[in-house]
């Protein structure tokens, strides 16, 4: 009876310090998260990154060496010299599809390109002298003075080439072009400037996009990259020039407007996409995730039938037949048969 | 005298009749809170039964396509999603239950502890992840877990290699880490309900225990124990009613495509075939569908209730 006693004496002091051990631990998991919330939105990023182990950068820049990364960032405006060496550059020539849309002056048939429609309104008071600003804007002094500012201020003819000068300049050089921009308004009307200027100087409307700019911004990356291609290149965009010319990379100068014309689908294709789509993100990760290839096609096969059984095949023929009026109208609206 | 008397006598019925207004007036607001926020809505449940887009005008049937229980056809038709979220949604309830008693267990070691000052320590502190919202635990359990989170920064500090894939992107540890999660959350606070009842449990029936010599252990599994287990046990029957909703919140913060095809939870496939997908219809019906099935939940544990215990939940 008495030794029983202090058995269960003995007993409940060991119950008592276990006790105490599970609640201080449970009540440290409680607390702990907010804790370490708190010392990591306290202290500077850099330095939490030093007090703990982050990340292993190391193997993750030897991942992106070996091409073990299959998506990675890239800043090809300033190289990341510290990480390569100063002839790093990352330059999306060809890119991963070979067509660049967007540099070539583009077609704009009736003024409608692939950015925006411009439109004199129905109660306008001078629809006339509306046409001359549009058709001011579509001019070579017009498109020069909108995109590039005042000559003699911001830009200037020397020596028979147009050139930005003065402040411009200075502002590109040193990259605050968008204070100088905010200041001048300059670029505030390049929406009513269609891209069909092709001045007679052979120069581009905009005066930074000249190659004297280029080859001055060129680092040592950029001029290395270029003179792979051709010894006498010194900046990126002429090896796009050569690769455009060769026929080699494809760019978009064709105004697709039977896209823009197109009627948009009803609710029920809608939702047939919109459940392909939600599918889609929940089911990809098997797909990249697939421990051999003979999962992977069998997942490949079972997303694929889902899909189909989703009626995707019926809303791609809806997408498809849409697309064929749109182009009936763009046919409509390019004879002007089109009135509103 | 007498005419006082007389007076209070014809005063009191109308005193007590003034009473009741006044505690009728007190419960108003929280009616009209019922109401408005419980009731009301079931208006659009009319929509589960016609081919309602969003944007059409509320209400306006005239125009919206009459189609019958098409959209709870479409419940079987699209048996094998159906199937897939009531399996999430069966597993992580059954799961919570599993686990209910943790609380039980939590609330009886805590009283235990003598100290009191260390008793309300704890639980403030195990409570405090009740209060914030499940973004909140989110942000929390992103920098504890993420790739670059303290989980693996410390596998990486102890030279042990560092898992390909975080917790939070883990399929098959998804189920066990969202129990976690979901006791982390809630022990303390559901602690709580079963600190009281062991309170409200007569001294005098431990004294009567310890002096027919029971032990620490004994007072815990024949006083608190059956003190406590009316409590449980209406509490678990209460989370059975509760079966198909395991709230949105968690799901929906939590949701990746690593995961989603195990934690889609009813309450999350609602919001998406209603916001995602835009079928609007369809949502309704599967909530209705998810309301009857609770509804008749409850009453079965309600009568099994009234047979077993003889003493009814509602």
């Amino acid at each position: 009876m008495l030794s029983g006693g202090i058995k269960s004496k003995a007993g409940e002091i060991v119950f008592n310090i276990a006790n105490h051990i599970i609640m201080i631990l449970f009540t440290l998991i409680c607390v702990y998260p907010f804790y370490y919330i708190l010392i990591y939105s306290l202290s500077d990023v850099s330095e939490a990154a030093k007090g703990v182990y982050l990340f292993p950068f190391d193997q993750y820049d030897n991942k992106v060496r070996t091409g073990q990364v299959l998506v990675s960032y890239g800043n090809w405006m300033i190289a990341d010299t510290k990480l390569t060496n100063e002839l790093a550059a990352m330059v999306n020539i060809p890119g991963p599809f070979p067509y660049i849309s967007g540099v070539y002056k583009s077609e704009s048939p009736l003024g409608y390109s692939n950015t925006n429609a411009r439109a004199i309104t129905h109660n306008c008071k001078y629809p006339e002298r509306a046409m001359q600003l549009l058709n001011f804007f579509d001019s070579e002094e017009g498109a020069r003075l909108i995109m590039n500012g005042i000559k003699g201020v911001d830009w200037d003819v020397i020596d028979g080439k147009p050139q930005l000068i003065g402040e411009h300049l200075k502002a590109v050089k040193e990259g605050t072009t968008s204070d100088y921009y905010a200041k001048t308004q300059i670029g505030t009307f390049s929406l009513y400037y269609t891209g069909s200027v092709e001045p007679k100087d052979g120069y581009p409307v905009d005066l930074k996009t000249a190659p004297e700019i280029a080859i001055s911004a060129a680092t040592p990356g950029f001029k290395d990259f270029a003179q792979f291609y051709d010894p006498s290149f010194s900046y990126p965009g002429q090896v796009y020039d050569k690769f455009v010319k060769e026929g080699k990379i494809k760019t978009v100068t064709k105004a697709n407007l039977a896209s823009s014309l197109s009627a948009p689908p009803g609710d029920n294709i809608t939702q047939i996409l919109n459940k392909g789509s939600q599918y889609f993100i929940a089911n990809i990760a098997k797909l990249i995730m697939a421990e051999n290839d003979e999962q992977f096609e069998a997942e490949k096969k079972k997303v694929i039938a889902d899909i189909k059984a989703m009626g995707y095949e019926e809303a791609f023929d809806e997408i498809l037949r849409l697309y064929e009026e749109g182009k009936e109208t763009e046919k409509r609206f390019m004879s002007a048969e089109l009135k509103f | 005298m007498r005419r006082n008397s007389v007076l209070q006598k014809l005063t009191r019925p109308d005193k007590r009749k003034l009473l009741g207004l006044k505690y009728f007036a007190l419960a108003v607001p929280f009616l009209v809170f019922v109401f408005a926020f419980s009731y009301v809505p079931l208006i659009s449940w009319v929509y589960a039964f016609y081919d309602y887009k969003m944007g059409m005008p509320f209400l306006d049937l005239s125009k919206v396509e009459f189609v019958g229980l098409n959209n709870f056809a479409k419940l079987v038709r699209e048996g094998r999603e159906t199937i897939r979220v009531l399996r999430n949604t069966l597993v992580m309830s059954s799961l919570n239950i599993l686990v209910s008693p943790l609380p039980v267990i939590f609330a009886i070691l805590l009283n235990e502890i003598r100290s009191g000052w260390f008793r309300k320590f704890i639980q403030t502190t195990t409570t405090l992840p009740h209060f914030i919202s499940w973004i909140v635990v989110y942000g929390v359990a992103f920098s504890m877990f993420s790739m670059n989170g303290l989980v693996n920064q410390i596998y990486a500090m102890l030279n042990l290699p560092v898992p390909q894939v975080s917790i939070l992107g883990n399929n098959k540890m998804a189920w066990l880490f969202h129990l976690g999660l979901g006791i982390w959350k809630s022990l303390g606070w559901s602690a709580i309900i079963y600190i009281a009842a062991i309170t409200g449990i007569d001294t005098e029936l431990y004294d009567a225990a310890k002096i027919d010599g029971a032990n620490k252990f004994r007072l815990m599994l024949h006083v608190t124990v059956p003190g406590i287990a009316p409590t449980y046990i209406v509490l678990l029957l209460l989370s059975i009613s509760n079966l198909l909703s395991n709230g949105f919140d968690q799901y929906f913060v939590f949701y990746n495509s690593m995961v989603s095809d195990k934690v889609e939870v009813l309450d999350y496939y609602v919001y998406k075939v209603g916001f995602l997908v835009g079928d609007y219809s369809y949502s309704i019906a599967l909530g209705m569908f998810k309301t009857l099935v609770s509804i008749t939940l409850l009453f079965t544990v309600n009568f099994i209730s009234k047979k077993v215990r003889g003493e009814s939940l509602v």
